[in-house]
């Protein structure tokens, strides 16, 4: 637990860490502000409506969609890119620093150093998502204010089967979309400590991180990708929170989608500590 | 479990790390006995940071062994680095945490030692006034009186330390040295690994030179005097034709007169005794007689330059 403790306050004596903590406030800025200068109209504008747009016109009912909205247009690369920011570093940092040498000759087994390492970092994502979710939150209850939702008309059907949530209710389901988006986005991030473990270079490993994340999302539009493959890959998972915004939530989507992401997240790992392990250290 | 007086403090058997297809480290076989000021002396790019980052566990041999009062970093892990502190290559600490937080931090890597240590060890480096300051700012000599804070604060039986007055100007160079003079006549082991003979002439009472991964000689440092002078006497004498006669008659003793009158007598010290009294009977007055003892500087240049016996497969 020593290592772990030290490990956070590392990363809270970091420039980095607050800058991604405070994007994830401006996330749901950013989002209110343009909501606020261009309210929905319903208007698709020659487009295939998605399960974003009937949240976006719901928004005009309940500031308590604002996290909703912001999960459904950054879940995919800005959430990660934020938790990149620590996870492509936390370990290479310590190879551009050339610290490692001073760490590794303590009475601190390599082992425990990485683990400790892994724990900064999940910590980190938790925290940001709790800022995000956080902040959103109070952001749309200011801006439009905290009313019963309904995902109402055709479209809203189609997607969450036309509920209504009272204030308490959205709150819950608040927790538990986030609490979903966690796993795919801790299993991400694990490919981005894989990197910052091996390539010993935190650009590098931030933009591995993005990449494996977009091939994710490339593999899962190619037109005749079987859907038994589709579904084992993570951009299904990055948006199985959406399982708690039903008229009752989707339970097996979401446990399946946290299945699938420790898969994701065990793998990488275990290759870290192997190669962190056994790796020398030149720096 | 093995008693640490036993065993040397440090024992490197056949020693061999190859980086691809170079060799680093090519065989070393060496001992440092307690309490010892040894010197690693060598050239850079000699293979003495590959040595010292072995002995610490920080990169695993390719063959052999280095055991630290008889633990092997390599088999044991951090548990051989019990005792054990230094740092090699320039010490490094986080730059957005101050002297007084890295030092903590280190102390909670030693399973939370050496917390009470820290503002003594700030004091022995005369860092105590700026224990508060990111490291960030600090010169290169604070980062390396903290180097070796560091170190202290693990309450070391042995300590490494590798260039430790790399960077530092001649007033850190000299504090340096004075603080490692005093640790080790505390009764510390000491590894010091350097390229400047001064310094290991200065502080050293044992040596090895090393030079493209092998051990070019390993011993004190009059026995590599003694194994390396061409001369061993500086005579003055009265009538130095007629030394030079009485020279020529003791089995034992080479003579030759300098372009300055003085001779240069290669001796052991029975045969330079037989000499005085052959001089005396003979005549001649002594006013100078001094040990020509060759400079470290050219001693170390004959072992590191000169070509190895079996130089194949061996790279700096």
């Amino acid at each position: 637990m020593r290592a772990y403790r030290w490990e956070v306050r590392k990363l809270i004596a970091q420039r980095r860490t607050f800058i991604g903590l405070g994007a994830a406030v401006l996330i749901p800025v950013l989002f209110a502000t343009g909501l606020a200068l261009s309210p929905p109209d319903g208007q698709r504008r020659g487009r295939t409506p998605d399960a974003g747009d009937v949240l976006v016109l719901a928004y005009n009912t309940s500031g308590l969609l604002l996290p909703f909205i912001g999960l459904a247009f950054a879940s995919l690369v800005l959430l990660p890119l934020l938790a990149a920011l620590v996870a492509g570093d936390i370990v290479a940092s310590e190879d551009t620093g050339a610290t490692l040498k001073t760490v590794l000759t303590r009475s601190t087994s390599r082992t425990t150093l990485l683990v400790a390492k892994m724990g900064a970092a999940a910590t980190y994502i938790v925290v940001l998502l709790l800022v995000y979710g956080v902040s959103a939150t109070l952001i749309g209850t200011i801006a439009v204010g905290a009313k019963p939702v309904t995902l109402g008309g055709p479209m809203g059907a189609a997607f969450f089967g036309a509920p209504t949530f009272s204030e308490t209710s959205m709150l819950l389901r608040i927790a538990l979309a986030l609490a979903a988006y966690a796993a795919p986005l801790l299993a991400v991030s694990a490919w981005g400590f894989l990197l910052s473990t091996v390539t010993r270079n935190s650009s590098a490993s931030i933009v591995g991180m993005l990449v494996f994340s977009f091939v994710n999302q490339i593999l899962r539009f190619i037109p005749n990708v079987p859907e038994a493959v589709g579904e084992w890959l993570l951009t299904d998972q990055f948006t199985a929170w959406q399982g708690a915004l039903g008229a009752t939530i989707d339970w097996s989507a979401l446990g399946r989608s946290t299945g699938v992401s420790a898969l994701y997240l065990v793998v990488p790992l275990l290759v870290s500590l192997w190669w962190f392990r056994r790796r020398d250290v030149l720096v | 479990m093995t008693d640490p007086a036993d065993v040397p403090a440090i024992r490197l058997t056949a020693l061999r790390k190859e980086f691809g297809h170079v060799v680093a480290v090519d065989g070393i076989d060496l001992e440092v006995q307690h309490g010892s000021v040894f010197g690693f002396l060598g050239p850079n790019g000699a293979g003495k940071t590959t040595t010292l980052r072995i002995m610490m566990g920080l990169i695993r041999p390719t063959s052999g062994s280095a055991e630290l009062f008889g633990r092997d970093p390599a088999r044991v892990g951090v548990a051989a680095l019990d005792g054990v502190a230094g740092f090699v290559e320039a010490p490094m600490f986080y730059p957005y945490l101050s002297a007084r937080r890295n030092l903590h931090l280190l102390a909670d890597l030693d399973d939370g030692r050496g917390h009470d240590l820290v503002e003594q060890v700030l004091g022995v480096v005369e860092l105590s006034a700026r224990g508060n300051d990111k490291v960030g700012g600090y010169s290169q000599g604070m980062k390396q009186r903290l180097g070796l804070a560091a170190a202290l604060l693990r309450e070391p039986r042995l300590l490494l330390l590798d260039e430790p007055t790399n960077g530092l100007d001649p007033g850190g160079m000299r504090d340096m040295r004075a603080l490692i003079g005093e640790l080790a006549g505390e009764g510390l082991t000491v590894l010091l690994s350097s390229h400047l003979m001064g310094e290991v002439e200065q502080l050293c009472t044992d040596l090895a030179v090393v030079a493209k991964g092998r051990i070019r000689f390993a011993g004190t440092l009059d026995e590599l005097r003694q194994g390396h002078g061409d001369h061993d006497y500086r005579l003055g004498v009265s009538d130095p034709a007629r030394a030079l006669a009485a020279a020529a008659s003791l089995a034992g003793t080479h003579a030759a007169l300098t372009d300055d009158g003085e001779l240069l007598i290669r001796a052991d010290r029975a045969a330079a005794q037989e000499l005085t009294i052959a001089l005396g009977r003979a005549g001649v007055g002594i006013h100078a007689m001094v040990p020509n003892t060759p400079s470290l500087e050219r001693l170390f240049f004959e072992l590191t330059e000169a070509a190895p016996d079996d130089e194949s497969g061996s790279a700096a």
